[in-house]
């Protein structure tokens, strides 16, 4: 079954909402459904409309000598180059409207749609843990259910919200690949 | 009294937290349904990275503005930087090369002719050179263009990589590096074989971590 990852989405009041976790969940997750035989396309790496990219490079030389004298070389090239490259002109997937985002998926090939959230609950006792929460989901492209895998874990003395994210992610995941 | 408890529950904790030794490394292989069609030019992607090993920035620090959507302190991922993994994608593709695929790195690949144009500055002995290139390559085009280009290049698979860098856990903030292959057809992108590695580092950061991952999991990838 060929799927379309989409963007993992989080609740918004979550710090482990930030870009650096969600790369981090989505990348755990399309790993595992890969290894348990799924074929996995990342939305965010598709696009549209072709993009273009123009990129400047400066390169300066100077044969100066240089201030520290060095045994042996009297006229040492110091060499500089600074890159910048810039991406304009195209479009994403996420950016295309609906019924093309659909025409796509559907050339490519793809059956249905992964969807990763996760939410975490409000903080209690003495140690103010929390509770993290892990969905996955897949749907056929027409929006009916395949299945959906939840883990809990709880944050707190043991688990910190890295730990928890990992745990939960590896729940959540390898229970679904075990079907 | 209660501080010989104390120093013996430490050492019964930090015993028990931190064996010394790292969990050897752990490959998972699988093969897929294209597992027997001979596939040996091979379009390789750029890796995509995730971590949990996250740093928090420095308020000096130029890139440490919040971003207007995250009130929090910026976060940032050391491990998953431009050059590690191009550095990991390049023991990956070297590896496959001499294992016998022809592997055509993506980015290399121009989707369209690119135009360059270059001033260069001579005074003294001072010289300075200009070049502003504009293009597209493999990644820039549509899924469309891409499956052309695909079969212009004559390539018969394509082949993604991802990494993935655990929490740090215990005492010494151990963490598994995990690098995925995963190799398809160019066409339908059937699975051929995917391979995974998993290495556990330690405390200090290993910028070499990512690439011997990369090395395990190409490890044993034969053509047909």
């Amino acid at each position: 079954m060929t799927l379309a990852a989409l963007p993992v989405r989080c609740a918004p009041e979550l710090a482990v909402c930030s870009r650096p976790y969600a790369a981090a969940m989505a990348s755990a997750t399309r790993m595992n459904l890969e290894l348990a035989g799924y074929s996995v396309v990342d939305t965010e790496l598709l696009n549209a409309e072709a993009w273009r990219r123009t990129t400047t490079r400066l390169e300066s030389t100077s044969s100066r000598a240089p201030a520290v004298p060095q045994h042996g070389l009297r006229d040492v090239p110091m060499d500089t180059a600074r890159e910048r490259t810039e991406r304009a002109g195209g479009a994403s997937w996420a950016d295309a409207p609906v019924d093309e985002q659909r025409r796509m998926l559907i050339a490519m090939g793809v059956d249905g749609v992964l969807a990763t959230e996760v939410g975490m609950g409000r903080a209690h006792g003495m140690a103010r843990q929390r509770t993290l929460t892990m969905r996955v989901t897949v749907t056929r492209l027409d929006g009916a259910l395949v299945w959906r895998s939840e883990c809990d874990v709880e944050t707190g003395d043991y688990h910190s919200d890295e730990q928890a994210v990992d745990l939960a992610t590896r729940c959540a995941v390898e229970s679904a690949s075990l079907w | 009294m209660v501080a010989r408890i104390l120093i013996a529950s430490l050492a019964l904790e930090v015993a028990g937290c931190g064996s010394s030794r790292l969990a050897p490394a752990l490959i998972r292989a699988r093969s897929g349904p294209a597992a027997a069609q001979p596939i040996r030019r091979v379009v390789a992607l750029g890796a995509t990275c995730g971590s949990l090993d996250l740093h928090v920035v420095e308020p000096s620090s130029p890139s440490a503005r919040p971003s207007p959507t995250s009130s929090s302190s910026p976060l940032e991922v050391l491990e998953c930087g431009r050059d590690a993994l191009a550095a990991a994608d390049q023991a990956i593709r070297s590896a496959l090369d001499f294992a016998g695929y022809g592997v055509i790195d993506a980015e290399r690949v121009n989707a369209v002719a690119g135009r360059r144009r270059e001033i260069e500055e001579r005074h003294g002995i001072l010289a300075s050179r200009t070049t502003w290139t504009t293009g597209a390559t493999f990644a820039d085009a549509t899924p469309a263009e891409q499956a052309d280009i695909l079969k212009a290049l004559g390539a018969e698979g394509v082949l993604t990589t991802r990494v993935w860098i655990g929490a740090g856990t215990g005492f010494s903030a151990r963490r598994s590096v995990s690098v995925q292959l995963r190799l398809a057809t160019a066409t339908d992108r059937t699975l051929v074989w995917a391979r995974r590695c998993e290495i556990e580092v330690g405390i200090e950061q290993d910028p070499s971590a990512m690439q011997r991952a990369a090395r395990c999991a190409a490890e044993g990838a034969r053509p047909r």
